[in-house]
């Protein structure tokens, strides 16, 4: 479904990646994890089209997506849940989903998706017209997850679901995540850690300083110390 | 008595000139962070298709002479192809670029425009005759007001309901309030950036149009740089307001026009010249009280 080939980027005249190359496959849950500064985001924010890659190419379902806007690339069926959530603060929260919903429709949505998307984060329809920047953590990362489903994705990018929220609160957003992997939505999860890999992931990629170090599918890992090795950047 | 309250109607009249062109300003700036200095141009270029190119000082009119209803309409479009057009060669290819350069390319762009006016009619004040008939006197409230004074606070007032209704109920406005919070975002989540942002210099157009028949309208006269001055002002109302807050920019628009017409009215006949000098002044004091403008913005500068 996703084909990532020699990508390399830059910030300014500092790379950020360089070299990778990646292939995911429709229906399945993919984690990039990785340390502080690896490029995970970088990598994911390429994907979506709001960094430009150096070198390299993307295709998504057989189309090449790379040089395209976020604009474009989002009409395509390929949505970033970005690092941080960033809902908007001073939109309500119906607002932050219309927004999702301008692009939905574009893919034939209807209002029947925001019915059927809320019904997963009760939360949202209780405070359906306050101002999402009074929602707590957890809530938005619900509210952006929400609003990147009302654009109807074939692929959903995912940059650190868990970042900044108690354990019991990722628990419910990965319940979240789970139902929509039994909807056969195809996700790229980044996590920095690999704890949530083993019980959700179809696979596995440790990106380490702008490459891949380590990449399979989760089946058939029966030991976890070389993806630790790739990870912490032992040989 | 009356006297203030005539000074009153004067500053909410000018006032709400400013705080239409502040909100224009702050369309533009919300979304690209791009002072667009432009801005006085759509709306001297709007004043001077109203009379036939010459270097005259009592120029014949051209489209000031048609019908009114006709009149205002092609204006209103001349201004917002103008701005479209400024959005399209001037700002697009550098739009990602950094703030810096998109002010220079502003003030560029500006002075071009301003150099071409020269070029065709002379840096010569003209004077024409639009609409003597606002100027005549109506009784209002007690007082003596002309009456383009009334059409003024009745048009500017019509226009920002209508956009602040726009930005708050339409499709369109989530899209641009969106985009001003966090423009990245709103790309990813499929607004287009094209789209959104020429609309943005369009409402400018049309704010610049409505502006320059107004001011036309005001002072019977045309002058290469009619639209600087309103346009520096009502920057000042911006910053006054906070820089990316909308209704920030109208309320400080007002305030700035208020105080104008107060300086004019009661500062001693001898620094009334100076009265742009103590506004500036005005603009410095506020800003020392509240850095952030009246009403702060929490994402000034940065775009995200
Ligand atoms: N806007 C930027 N400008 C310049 N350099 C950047 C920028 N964003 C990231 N970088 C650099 O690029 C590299 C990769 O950053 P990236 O954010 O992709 O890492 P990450 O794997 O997501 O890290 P984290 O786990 O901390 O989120 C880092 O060295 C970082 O300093
Ligand atoms: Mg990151």
């Amino acid at each position: 479904m996703l084909t990532l080939r020699n990508l390399a980027v830059n910030y300014g005249a500092v790379p950020a990646i360089h070299d990778v190359s990646a292939e995911f496959e429709a229906g399945t849950v993919n984690f990039i994890v990785g340390p502080n500064g690896a490029g995970k985001s970088t990598l994911l924010l390429t994907i979506a089209g709001a960094l430009r890659p150096r070198m390299g190419s993307i295709s998504f379902r057989g189309k090449t997506i790379s040089g395209m806007n976020p604009e474009d690339v989002a009409s395509q069926g390929c949505s970033l849940v970005p690092e941080g959530r960033q809902v908007f603060s001073r939109l309500t929260i119906n607002e932050n989903l219309r927004l999702g919903s301008i692009a939905g429709r574009r893919k034939g949505g209807s209002s029947a998706d925001t019915e059927e998307v809320l019904s997963l984060f009760p939360i949202l329809r209780e405070r359906y017209s306050q101002a999402a920047g009074t929602l707590s953590g957890g809530e938005q990362q619900q509210l952006s997850i929400a609003r990147a489903l009302l654009t109807r994705p074939e692929l959903l990018l995912i940059d650190e679901p868990s970042l900044g929220l108690a354990p019991l609160v990722v628990d419910g957003v990965y319940e979240i995540l789970r139902k929509l992997k039994n909807d056969s939505l195809t996700m790229i999860i980044v996590e920095q850690q690999a704890t949530r890999v083993r019980n959700n992931g179809d696979t596995v990629t440790v990106v380490r300083d702008g490459h891949v170090a380590f990449s399979s599918k989760v089946s058939t890992i029966s030991d976890y110390s070389e993806l630790e090795k790739a990870y912490f950047g032992f040989s | 008595m009356s006297y203030f309250l005539q000074s009153i109607v004067d500053g909410a009249s000018l006032g709400s000139i400013y705080a239409l062109i502040a909100l224009a300003i702050g369309f533009v700036f919300g979304i690209l962070r791009l002072i667009n200095f432009t801005q006085s141009d759509y709306i001297t270029y709007c004043a001077y298709a109203l009379i036939i190119p010459s270097t005259a000082a009592m120029p014949a009119l051209f489209i000031g002479a048609w019908p009114a209803a006709l009149m205002v309409i092609s204006v209103l479009l001349i201004g917002v192809v103008l701005a479209l057009l400024t959005e399209r060669f001037a700002f697009r290819a550098i739009r990602d670029a950094e703030p810096e350069i998109l002010l220079i390319s502003s003030f560029a762009t500006s002075y071009l425009l301003q150099h071409i006016l020269m070029a065709v009619y002379s840096t010569r004040p003209k004077s024409v005759s639009i609409g003597n008939w606002l100027g005549e006197p109506v009784a209002f409230a007690g007082l003596r007001v002309p009456l383009i004074q009334l059409v003024t606070l009745g048009v500017t007032g019509a226009a920002l309901i209508a956009l602040v209704a726009m930005l708050r109920y339409t499709e369109f406005g989530i899209k641009i309030r969106a985009a001003a919070e966090n423009y990245r975002m709103a790309r990813l989540l499929g607004v287009r950036a094209n789209a959104v942002i020429a609309g943005c210099f369009a409402i400018s157009g049309l704010i610049g149009g409505a502006v320059s028949l107004l001011l036309v309208a005001q002072t019977g006269s045309l002058d290469i740089l009619m639209g600087v001055s309103p346009v520096i002002i009502a920057f000042f109302a911006t910053v006054i307001g906070g820089m990316g807050s909308l209704m920030g920019a109208v309320l400080g628009g007002f305030l700035v026009g208020m105080v104008s017409q107060l300086l004019q009215a009661y500062l001693p006949g001898e620094a009334r010249e100076f009265r742009d000098a103590f506004l500036f002044a005005f603009t410095i004091l506020v800003l020392i009280a509240r850095p952030n403008g009246l009403i702060a913005s929490s994402a000034i500068g940065q775009r995200t």
